[in-house]
Formats: structure tokens, sequence, C-alpha cells
């Protein structure tokens, strides 16, 4: 076995305990780390209900105002975009042969809001090549869909 | 003469070894809401009812265990998890903004203090898939002694 000599021996010992006093400088001027977890919940949706009537019966190339009354449980403001028709107003008048179709309303809702009126002037229309199946029709008959988004912008003046 | 030399090299490299370790073991295992490390403890409020286009600020504090000052130089945070796969946990849905305590700070010995905090924000255009969720958020903390 090839022996260390004392200068090789004295060059690695110096190396060694600068390692070690490395390790411990790093350890007394070190920078060190901590973790911390934390919950982030969001609220629940609530739907925002109402009614909707027109202004008059629809009929052929009609454009009647649309009256929406509508109330939103939720803390933030929410901009109606969109009426759509829901399901069929009669088997024989369907959401195809009626061409029933809407506006987009822009109204916006204020936060944590009851009941209130709103315009949407025009809104509802009815295209010339509705089937003669619905003529007739009673605004009970009409079921809509509101869809809506969160905005930051001033909530609509409201009747 | 031999055998010496090698003898505190050895117990030299040693100590440095456990030192160097130490100072990033975390002494304690995790509790509550807060990871310890071996020198100091970062903890921050859970909070609630975040809807879009509104902020909340999660409030941080750190304690300092030891017998001497730290000075407190980052700190950072990440979403880590949501509590639904359809609700990422990406800049979408929740956004962390920069740390509002001043940096770096210094925390005395054997102090605790509120030390800032971070505003959390759910954007009006988030996803629909995110109401009723939590956000996991992990905060990280680098300190000097």
């Amino acid at each position: 076995m090839r022996k260390i000599t004392k200068r090789a021996g004295a060059i690695i010992t110096v190396a060694v305990v600068g390692v070690g006093a490395l390790g411990a400088t790093a350890w007394a001027n070190g920078w060190f780390v901590s973790t911390a977890t934390a919950n982030v919940s969001t609220a629940q949706v609530g739907t925002v209900t109402g009614t909707v009537s027109f202004s008059e019966p629809l009929y052929p190339s009609a454009a009647v105002d649309v009256k929406l009354t509508l109330a939103n449980p939720n803390k933030y403001k929410i901009r109606i975009t969109e009426i759509t028709l829901t399901g069929n107003p009669s088997t024989a008048c369907t959401a195809a042969n009626s061409h029933i179709y809407f506006d987009n309303p822009n109204v916006v809702l204020a936060a944590e809001m009851t009941p209130k009126v709103y315009t949407a002037t025009g809104a509802a229309h009815m295209s010339t090549d509705a089937s003669d199946a619905c003529a007739g029709l009673t605004v009970a008959d009409v079921a809509v869909t509101l869809t809506g988004a969160p905005t930051a912008d001033a909530a609509s003046a409201y009747v | 003469m031999g055998r010496w030399w090698t003898t505190a090299a050895a117990l030299t490299v040693l100590v440095g070894a456990v030192l160097t370790s130490a100072r990033d073991t975390p002494a304690e295992a995790l509790t509550g809401n807060t990871r310890p490390s071996y020198d100091f403890v970062l903890s921050a409020e859970s909070i609630s009812g975040l809807y879009p286009g509104v902020t909340k600020n999660l409030r941080i504090t750190a304690q300092n265990p030891t017998g001497s000052r730290i000075v407190l130089t980052q700190i950072r945070a990440e979403i880590i998890a949501t509590s639904r796969r359809r609700c990422s946990g990406t800049s979408d849905n929740l956004t962390i903004s920069r740390f509002t305590g001043r940096l770096p700070q210094l925390l005395d010995a054997h102090r605790t203090k509120t030390i800032g905090t971070l505003p959390v924000s759910m954007p009006l255009d988030a996803s629909g898939n995110c109401p009723a969720t939590t956000f996991t958020i992990k905060i990280t903390g680098t300190a000097q002694r």
C-alpha cells in the first residue's frame, strides 16, 4: 500500500478542514427557508332568478320590448349578455321553427339585488319565416335562459 | 501523526456536514398550516368567500424562535393545488400579487409579527368551474441570520 507523506497529509488535512469550516460558516451566516400553506376559498354562485314578459304578443317581423324582472343573490355584479329560448314553446311550435330570437339585453345587475325590473327595448324578435304553428303563443309558452358573467361595470338603471 | 491528522480531518468534516445540513432541516413535523424550519416559522391566515373582481389579503406572520435576530429577504407564493379538477390553479383563475410587506425586514429574537400581506384576487373572467373551490397556496420565505 502506498504511504501518504507528511506533506500530502498536511495538504489533505487543510483542504478537509477548509471544507468543514465553510459548512460551519454557511450555517452561521447563511440563508434559510420556511414554508407555510394557506387556503383561499371561493364563494358559491347563486342563481339569478326572474321572469320575462313582452310588451305585446310576438308576431312575424316583430321587435317587441322585453321586460326582465331579475334578482341577483351574488356578492358581485353580473352583466346579462344573452337571452335564448329554453325548450319548445309548444309541440308544433319549436325553438327551431319559431324563429324567435333576442338581442343582447346588456343589463348589469347590482350585487345582492332584490328583484328589479329592466326593459330591453325591441329586443325580442320573430322572423317572417316563423311557423304558422306559432300563432297565438302567449308569454307563458315562452321560457328563456339568461347568460351572464361577473363584471366591474356600473349597474344598469332599473325601472 | 498520520492517524491524528486523519482523525482531526474526519471530525472537522463531520462537524461541518452536520452544521450545514442542520441549517435546512425542519425541526418539527407539519403542524396545522405551517411547516416550521429550524430557524423561523411562517404562517398565513386562510381566507374564504372570494369571488370574481375582488381582492383579499392573505396576512403573513413570521415567528423567530431563535435567540438571534434574522432578516427576512424574500417571500414567494404559488398555487400548488385546487379542490376542483376542472378549475385549474393558474393565474387565469386566481392571481397572487406581490408581497406588500417591506423587504428586507428585521425580525428580532423570540418575536412573532405580521410581516405583510399577499393580495389574492379572482379575475372577472375566471373559469365558471371555480365557484366553491379551495386553492392551496404555498408561501415560501427566505431569511438570513
